[in-house]
């Protein structure tokens, strides 16, 4: 299959749809102004193993492009001491910062660069993505949401993919006890307050406190309103898990699809069950395991990192 | 905007929480979706709802919202109104309804 036909596999499925440019690329870059020397691009070159540097203006702007092969040029011709501005590529094939993943690979596969800067409406320098950037991020999103049933448990035996301190003991537990939606919201609360008092920052507090409101939600919802909320926090890292007794997620890749749900009417009245919990629960937490299968109890296990802030 | 320049701009009443002449909000959300308002909301944000139930306290508890006004004249049950009181989060209600109160707040400055 041609990396053409894989692109249009990839968009046909709906396959990394969250992954855009801006997940993907390189916030800490390089960059050059037009009026430094060609000699101070080569040493950063080859100082940061990096094969291409962007020139921006005053304003961060992107302006140009120096490869490895402009450079040798340059060397050839004794210009090493001549401005950036005079040896630059000019004509920069960028990405936006919200550009889809197959319109990234599209671009690798069109112009057989190495590297694409990332700019902003405006024209402003972002980020870098290196073929590097696009396999991390597709091994990362992998593991964000990593879902496994029953059956796959057996097969792994005692490999698991939660977290194995929640065998000992927790920080905080809340067992659910939860008729229709009315004391939704209790657990997460309490997490919020016991975060708080651990001195985490607003932000991700902010997030953990979301996606366990999302969870308990969900429990309420789907589960009857009994479950446990459990969470570990420490060295930075915040762990909550959410688990209830069933009936169990039948289909997870439908469930995280934004919109879909299975809650009735009533439950929507009350402002939920529209499709958005799981959803949620991906685009707030860094790592993400889901559990479960028809019939199963569900676990959610989410992990925060306070330093992504 | 102070919470009680909303109060007058909308006409509202204040149901639950004080001291609205010095808390503040930059932005305001208006949807009867907590999922969406979960989705999408910052922090220093007025949530403009129709819904009554306690969802929408515990629901701008998680985000740090500051403040709520309740549209189309729904009566704020006594259990929601304690539980705004108890998590610091202050309930407003107008009998407008979500378009003009969205309307009158946009064209006094309160952006999305």
């Amino acid at each position: 299959m041609s990396l053409e036909q894989s692109v249009e596999a990839l968009r046909y499925l709906g396959l990394f749809s969250s992954l855009d440019a801006s997940s993907v690329m390189s916030t800490a870059v390089y960059a050059l102004h037009p009026e430094d020397r060609v000699a101070a691009a080569r040493i950063l070159m080859r100082e940061n193993s990096i094969s291409g540097v962007p020139i921006v203006d005053d304003n961060f702007k992107l302006v140009g492009i120096i490869s490895v092969s402009k450079i040798i040029e340059a060397l050839a011709d004794g210009r090493l001491a001549d401005s950036v501005d005079s040896v630059m590529t000019r004509d920069v094939v960028s990405l936006r910062a919200h550009d889809s993943l197959e319109t990234i690979l599209s671009c690798f596969q069109r112009f057989k660069f190495g590297r694409f800067p990332v700019v902003e409406e405006g024209g402003k320098l972002v980020g870098m993505i290196t073929d590097t950037d696009v396999l991390s991020a597709i091994v990362r999103s992998f593991y964000s949401v990593y879902v496994h049933d029953q059956k796959r448990m057996m097969t792994l035996g005692s490999f698991s993919a939660l977290s194995k301190e929640f065998e000992n003991s927790a920080d905080l537990v809340y067992d659910m006890s939860c008729a229709g939606l009315k004391n939704a919201g209790e657990g997460s609360a309490r997490l919020k307050a016991f975060l708080q008092g651990k001195g985490f920052s607003e932000a991700v507090i902010r997030r953990a406190s979301v996606c366990a409101y999302e969870a308990e939600i969900n429990v309420c919802i789907h589960a009857g309103g009994n479950g446990t909320l459990r969470a570990i926090a420490h060295d930075g890292e915040i762990i909550v898990r959410v688990e209830d007794n069933g009936p169990g997620i039948e289909n997870i890749d439908l469930a995280m699809k934004e919109g879909w749900s299975t809650a009735t009417d009533a439950i929507r009245e009350m402002g939920f069950g529209a499709g958005m919990g799981l959803p949620n629960i991906r685009r707030f937490s860094d790592h993400l395991v889901i559990i479960s299968g028809k019939g199963k109890p569900t676990k959610v296990e989410m992990i925060f990192l306070a330093d992504k802030e | 905007m102070k919470l009680i320049e909303v109060l007058e701009i909308t006409g509202a009443t204040c149901v639950a929480g004080e001291h609205l002449d010095t808390v503040e909000v930059n932005h305001a959300f208006a949807s009867d979706l907590m999922s969406d308002v979960l989705a999408m909301s910052r922090p220093d944000t007025l949530l403009i709802t129709g819904l009554t139930t306690p969802q929408i306290i515990r629901t701008a508890q998680m985000l740090d919202l500051p403040a709520i006004i309740v549209v189309r004249g729904k009566e704020v049950p006594k259990d929601v109104a304690d539980l705004a009181r108890v998590t610091g989060v202050v309930v407003l209600a107008t009998r407008d309804i979500m378009y003009v109160t969205s309307g009158k707040l946009y064209a006094r400055g309160l952006s999305g």
